[in-house]
């Protein structure tokens, strides 16, 4: 026998004390890493052949904690006797810390009220009902108030409101600038906003001015940001 | 005037052909809401042996058929009812015991999403939104209507059976 082996034989014993420790619940099953005990396995073959029952034996060792690690995580089956039922409540009690169990014991709750709930559904089934008239009801205070806004509502003065036809045309503006610029040549766009009898006339003239300047009719220069706007007829 | 009174509510129960309050039958008449009891069970002693009965519903009286006369019924092929699927069914179980209750907590029990779930349980008026939470977000809050009381056949929430475990712990079925 080689020294690995005898290694070995030593770490698979230790192994099996630690299962038999998880199955007698002295030890928690989720304090024992399975990946680092494969490592360790490993570590143990990596420079000798491995015998077939020392294998098998690590693989069923594994297995066994994979097994009630999964007990330990999973609800019981509903079919289980009643000794398992209590062992299923005893891992329950033990592990109730994993919120995984938590959650799914609150699930199957609400899935046997479910089932209730299809149970009354089915129940209720049986009555039939007719489809009545709308039913809107009101509290007789309720009624007055309602009433009593819907009056004021009606009664309250309908406002006229006056929509003017349109005054100032664009191409009205646009020939009035034209000609105003004729009689000129070269003018400051000022002096015809101060022509202007109101501000609509000098918002349309500013659009008609565009206009020219589009169809380049007018040459127009400004300085500065804000400044005065020379125009020269072209 | 007895006699008068158990015509009225007779006759509102048939017109209205759904759950009807004590408060309203007593606002509507103009009596007391221990009259209205008392000839409700005047009422249920009268339609005692008929086809038709009258019962308590959705916390109001409610005139509909007995269940006796169902399988006569049944040939008649009336579609008078919709059946909720396994996953609706569910959801609603959840939603009556943790009312009010987001989207995402429903979601944390379920383990899937039940957002078709909810869209068909409102559609349906078995649930409606009662607020929004003050978690971020502000996600709505569902609770149960008495559409849903009615679909079920119960006359009032706290006639659900209480849960065991947490939900009983924590006092939530006290509080519906």
């Amino acid at each position: 026998m080689t020294t690995g082996t005898c290694c070995l034989r030593e770490f698979l014993d230790k192994l099996k004390e630690l299962v038999e420790k998880v199955e007698k619940k002295e030890l928690d099953v989720f304090e024992v890493s399975i990946i680092s005990l494969i490592e360790q396995f490993q570590k143990h073959i990596i420079h000798s052949a491995v015998d077939i029952e020392e294998a098998t034996l690590f693989l069923w060792l594994i297995t066994r904690l994979i097994e009630l690690k999964i007990f330990s995580i999973f609800p019981r089956h509903f079919n289980s006797t009643k000794a398992d039922e209590d062992e299923a409540k005893e891992a329950y009690n033990y592990n109730h810390k994993f919120d995984l169990n938590l959650h799914f014991a609150e699930y199957k709750k609400f899935k046997e009220l479910a089932t209730y709930l299809k149970a009354l559904e089915e129940r209720e089934s049986f009555y039939y009902k007719r489809k009545g008239v709308n039913f809107l009801f009101f509290e007789p205070e309720v009624l007055k108030d309602l009433l009593s806004q819907i009056n004021r509502k009606f009664n309250r003065k309908k406002q006229e409101i006056l929509i003017s036809a349109e005054v100032y045309s664009l191409l009205a503006l646009k020939e009035k600038l034209y000609n105003w610029l004729l009689s000129r040549k070269r003018s400051k766009f000022s002096e015809f906003l101060f022509e202007c009898s109101e501000r609509r006339e000098a918002v349309v003239g500013f659009l008609a001015l565009m206009e020219l300047i589009k169809e380049e009719k007018v040459l127009a220069k400004q300085n500065k940001n804000f400044g005065e706007i020379y125009l020269t007829l072209l | 005037m007895k006699e008068e009174l158990l015509k009225a509510i007779e006759a509102i129960l048939f017109v209205l052909a759904k759950p009807v309050s004590k408060r309203k039958l007593a606002a509507l008449l103009k009596v007391k809401e221990v009259e209205i009891e008392e000839a409700f069970e005047d009422l249920k002693n009268i339609y005692n042996q008929r086809g038709i009965c009258v019962r308590e519903l959705a916390e109001g009286y409610i005139m509909c058929t007995d269940p006796s006369v169902y399988k006569y019924l049944v040939k008649l092929n009336l579609n008078h009812r919709f059946s909720l699927s396994q996953a609706s069914l569910e959801t609603l179980a959840i939603i009556a015991y943790k009312q009010p209750i987001s989207r995402m907590e429903i979601k944390m029990i379920r383990g899937v999403s039940s957002d078709g779930a909810i869209e068909s349980l409102l559609e349906k008026g078995l649930i409606h939104i009662v607020g929004r939470a003050s978690s971020p977000g502000h996600p709505c809050l569902y609770a149960t209507t008495n559409r849903f009381l009615e679909h079920f056949g119960l006359k009032s929430i706290s006639e659900l059976p209480p849960v065991n475990g947490e939900l009983e712990e924590e006092g939530k079925y006290e509080e519906l």
